[in-house]
């Protein structure tokens, strides 16, 4: 009794500077969660956002350690590898949540867009739906190249030889990128810069914006012919949603560290900018786009791909298009698919080969 | 609370618990600086009848680092060919005397100080020990 | 799902998740004990050898890389470089190289050990030639004209050399004879003049020390019917240790000093070699010897050098080297003890069979008794065993604290030789050729006589049947003692 006196004191105390209604904070987060939501596939939104925090709780880690010059960069990392204790198992968890990170936000965008979740009102959502995937792909090509062994060093010749070559603002872009006529330590600088502050930031505000987006539209109501409407539509957040993405982060975790144990992150050849390796290939998140490059020449080839982006971006006005001229012919999901299979065509070409 | 949902309750939260804790651990274990202790090691660079008084030989260190070894007749010198300026290699001029960078006109002495130029510090020496007839040189330890 | 069932799903995955850090743990606490392999790094002619070599004898390269020469930058040609004017030079993949690397060659980086190596017996091993081993296996184990190869002795070839070095003759196109390469003998005489072969205890490619520590090394040669030192350590209490405490011994550590960086048990290399806190290691294995156990009569092994009039380091001042070995595990009284113990035992070897049987053989080769070939005759073949074989067995068992070489393999087998073999056979030997008469069997009378007076000695006289009457007694009264003691 004497304890719970002292608790209740405390607790009026902060309540007096930190003046906050409980009840209300309460009502307003725990929205009940719309039924439909209880399809499994449903959950590829949390996840990459698990994995988000992930990546940010190891890369805070490994910053202890990293050095971002050219001299000591690849040490740096060999010594984590190898010296630090544990440092193998935080590189691997944060190497393997960034390929999983990837796959993800690929697959949530893939339900998004298979449910026709970019319509009205949607539709400003799922734009920045899409520049949260770009982010992404950003820093999984700066977070690479850090590692400054020849892959990190000619990925990144490459990469920004690539964007050197884009029509008008390609040499502005690349010296920008690069920090420099090529690459080098002012190279290293800026990737770092922008893969531990620039992109995190941005990313920490689209997702916050993109989860604010989705709290006011709400999720997409989705319902297969013929599903028994149940008697409550919704179910509580807390406990139970919470719980589920519970289940989702331990087992994202188990599976990661499996991962690690069984993958563990590796490390190639230091960087030499005096030998090219035979066969440069970047990651396998960009062997479509590498495809495509080699299929075509530079301008079909940049422009190209800039125009699947625009395209991408603005999809829910094309489709809107497609519904008033051919209403249920469900064009997007067909064009979609079309779109899909090209794109899994090319990176697995891009595999073999 | 019923005896089945508290032994739930606590199944789940120790399971949890524990295994965020191990974890935990491991990653502040992560945070404790390794020693820094910078380990050579002795490499043999070769017969001392190699380098000749006057004369100098070429080496790579574990890094691929260049250096040049010369025999002044007196003792043997090692330096790094490295400007301490951007980090071009430098190459020896006989006539002068000097160790010349071209990326930015710098000049070195044959002990590596800085004689002109925009070089900020000397070039790295390398300590040598000559043991009977062979040549060595401490280098920094490199693992695979 | 049920909110019971979620967190019972947790948990599950939980415990899973628990035992996938479990492994991590063991994976990093793993991580240290393994440790990291080193970066090697050898001159670019080395590089080639190795390209190719690790096609055509990979577990020689991977030896040579496991070795502390890969790591500290010597590769191939760094010992294997030859010049234009050596002898074993050959034109090999556009480098210049002799396959035979001698003492000299290693000298350039291992200058002290070569010199002390240079000037101990070890360097003198392959100086057998004429001695009477060398006619044993060229002339009567062996042949070196039909049955030869290049004209050597097959026997001396694989046998005698292989332990004591051939001299490596190079041939016309600049390869070595096969008669007398390979050979890692410690004797070996190279091309290149120098004596001897660091690879016979510092095995290659690997080129460990741990390997030369170990009595193993040092057994290859030394063991055997006639000097068999590695089955007398075994015997002692030195090996019984060795063997008990291996994983103690600390073989792998530089510097390698008894009493500090192990202290479990002495090698072979300890007492006769390697450093303790005070002594630094010598390669010149003589250096803590005093007795010369070889000959047929043993002597000081300063005594040849001082009748040559050359100046060495005495036999006291090696003794004294020995003792403070022994010192390091035993107190000085024991030591000195045991001192006292072995000198007498190399004494009555001496006095009692070493000088009479080797008088009497001298005598009867000066008279004539004997042809003055070797080996023909059976009582040389006894002799040779008596000094050779059992004689030195007692003696090396002595030396090395073995009782069972030095009484059942030793004494008691020289004694055997020398009263059922060696005076029966003398004895015979000269009554034949008193038979025959002439001069020869003036010479043999003579011998029979001073083997009689051998005989007469105190210690023969058991021989003869003549024992005190005082002498019999004690003997009876010690039997019944005996008797007494283990009826019990």
């Amino acid at each position: 009794m004497f304890k719970e006196l002292k608790f209740a004191r405390v607790v009026d105390w902060v309540k007096e500077r930190f003046p906050v209604d409980v009840e209300e904070m309460k009502s307003l987060t725990n929205e009940p969660v719309p039924n439909h939501l209880k399809h499994w596939w449903f959950a590829l939104g949390g996840t990459p956002a698990i994995l988000f925090v992930i990546q940010i709780v190891t890369g805070v880690f490994l910053l202890f350690h990293y050095v971002p010059t050219p001299e000591q960069a690849y040490e740096s990392v060999d010594k984590i590898t190898n010296e630090v204790a544990f440092g193998w198992y935080v590189r691997s968890l944060h190497k393997w949540a960034s390929e999983l990170m990837i796959v993800t936000v690929m697959l949530h965008m893939s339900r998004v867009f298979f449910t026709g979740a970019y319509r009205k009102p949607r539709e400003l959502n799922w734009m920045v739906g899409v520049v949260i995937l770009f982010v992404t792909l950003g820093l999984a090509f700066t977070g690479y190249s850090l590692i400054y062994d020849q892959l990190s060093y000619w990925a990144a010749m490459v990469g920004t030889e690539i964007a050197a070559s884009t029509p008008v603002v390609g040499p502005l872009a690349a010296d920008f990128i690069r920090g420099g006529p090529e690459v080098s330590g002012n190279t290293l600088t800026r990737f770092f810069a922008l893969h531990v502050v620039i992109f995190p930031a941005l990313l920490i505000g689209l997702v916050v914006l993109h989860i604010v987006f989705v709290r006011l539209n709400g999720v997409t109501q989705f319902e297969f012919e013929g599903e028994r409407r149940s008697r409550h539509r919704t179910f509580p957040l807390f406990p139970d949603h919470v719980l589920t993405e519970a289940m989702l982060a331990i087992l994202i975790l188990y599976l990661l560290t499996m991962m690690s144990v069984i993958f563990p992150a590796g490390l190639g050849d230091r960087a030499d900018p005096l030998i090219t390796p035979e066969h440069i290939k970047p990651e396998w998140y960009f062997f479509a786009s590498f495809r495509w490059l080699k299929l075509t020449n530079v301008y079909i080839g940049i422009v190209g791909q800039i125009f699947f982006v625009g395209l991408i971006i603005a999809w829910p006005f094309i489709d809107k298009v497609f519904e008033s001229k051919f209403p249920r012919a469900e064009l997007s999901v067909w064009i979609g698919f079309l779109g899909f299979t090209f794109y899994l065509i090319l990176t697995v070409w891009e595999a073999l080969v | 609370m019923s005896r089945r949902a508290f032994f739930i309750n606590a199944l789940m939260g120790v399971s949890l618990l524990s295994g965020i804790a191990l974890m935990a651990s491991y990653f502040v274990r992560f945070l404790f600086p390794v020693s820094n202790v910078k380990v050579s090691r002795k490499l043999y660079v070769g017969d001392v009848r190699q380098i000749p008084p006057g004369k100098s030989t070429s080496f790579t260190d574990l890094k691929g680092q260049k250096l040049n070894i010369v025999n002044t007749g007196d003792e043997f010198i090692a330096l790094s060919t490295k400007c301490t300026h951007l980090g071009c290699q430098v190459f020896w001029k006989e006539r002068e005397r000097l160790f010349f960078c071209p990326c930015h006109d710098g000049f070195f002495d044959e002990r590596g100080n800085v004689v002109k130029g925009p070089p900020p510090a000397p070039l790295t020496t390398y300590k040598v020990e000559v043991v009977g007839q062979g040549v060595y040189i401490y280098v920094d330890e490199v693992h695979v | 799902m049920s909110l019971n069932t979620k967190k019972i799903v947790i948990a599950v995955i939980g415990l899973f998740f628990m035992g996938a850090l479990l492994i991590v743990g063991g994976i990093e606490s793993n991580k240290r004990v393994l440790g990291k392999k080193a970066y090697i790094k050898v001159s670019a002619t080395s590089e080639n050898c190795v390209d190719c070599h690790t096609v055509t004898s990979p577990s020689l390269v991977e030896q040579w890389r496991d070795s502390k020469h890969a790591l500290k930058g010597v590769g191939c040609v760094e010992c294997h470089a030859a010049e234009s004017t050596d002898a074993d030079a050959w034109e090999h993949e556009g480098t210049l190289v002799a396959v035979v690397v001698s003492p000299k060659d290693c000298s350039k980086c291992h200058a002290d050990e070569n010199e002390q190596f240079q000037a101990s017996h070890h360097a003198d091993a392959g100086k057998i030639i004429g001695s009477l081993d060398n006619v044993l296996a060229e002339v009567i184990e062996g042949d070196m004209g039909r049955l030869s190869l290049n004209g050597q002795s097959p026997v001396a070839i694989n046998g005698c050399w292989q332990c004591h070095g051939s001299v490596v003759k190079i041939m016309a196109d600049g390869r070595p004879d096969p008669a007398t390469w390979p050979n890692t003998g410690i004797g070996r005489i190279n091309p290149d003049g120098s004596k001897g072969s660091c690879s016979a205890c510092h095995s290659r490619h690997r080129f460990s020390v741990v390997v030369s520590r170990q009595p193993d090394s040092c057994g290859k040669c030394h063991m055997g019917p006639d000097h068999p030192q590695k089955e007398i350590y075994e015997e002692s209490k030195h090996g019984i240790a060795f063997k008990a405490f291996k994983q103690d011994m600390n073989l792998s550590a530089q510097p390698w000093r008894a009493g500090i960086e192990y202290s479990a048990a002495p090698t072979c290399a300890t007492c006769h070699m390697s450093a303790t806190e005070e002594l630094p290691v010598t390669h010149d294995v003589g250096m803590r010897i005093s007795w010369n156990l070889r000959p047929p009569i043993s002597e000081k092994i300063d005594a040849k050098a001082i009748k040559a009039g050359e100046q060495v380091v005495s036999w006291e001042d090696r003794r004294d080297n020995m003792k403070a070995v022994c010192s390091k595990c035993h107190s000085e009284n024991y030591v000195d003890g045991f001192y006292l113990q072995f000198d007498s035992a190399i004494n009555l070897y001496n006095e009692k069979y070493g000088k009479p049987a080797t008088a009497i053989i001298k005598m009867m080769k000066a008279g004539g008794v004997l042809t003055s070939t070797n080996f023909d005759e059976k009582l040389e073949w006894t002799y040779f065993y008596l000094w050779h074989h059992e004689g030195r067995r007692a003696r090396h068992g002595a030396s090395m604290m073995a009782p069972d070489y030095t009484q059942w393999h030793g004494f008691f087998e020289v004694a055997e030789r020398f009263y059922i073999h060696f005076v029966p056979e003398v004895r015979e030997a000269c009554e034949d050729r008193i038979r025959q008469g002439g001069d020869v069997a003036k010479a043999a009378k003579v011998v029979l006589a001073e083997l009689d007076s051998i005989l007469n000695r105190e210690e023969h006289m058991w021989f003869l049947g003549k024992m005190t009457g005082d002498e019999k007694a004690r003997r009876k009264a010690a039997a019944e003692e005996f008797k007494k003691r283990y009826a019990q």
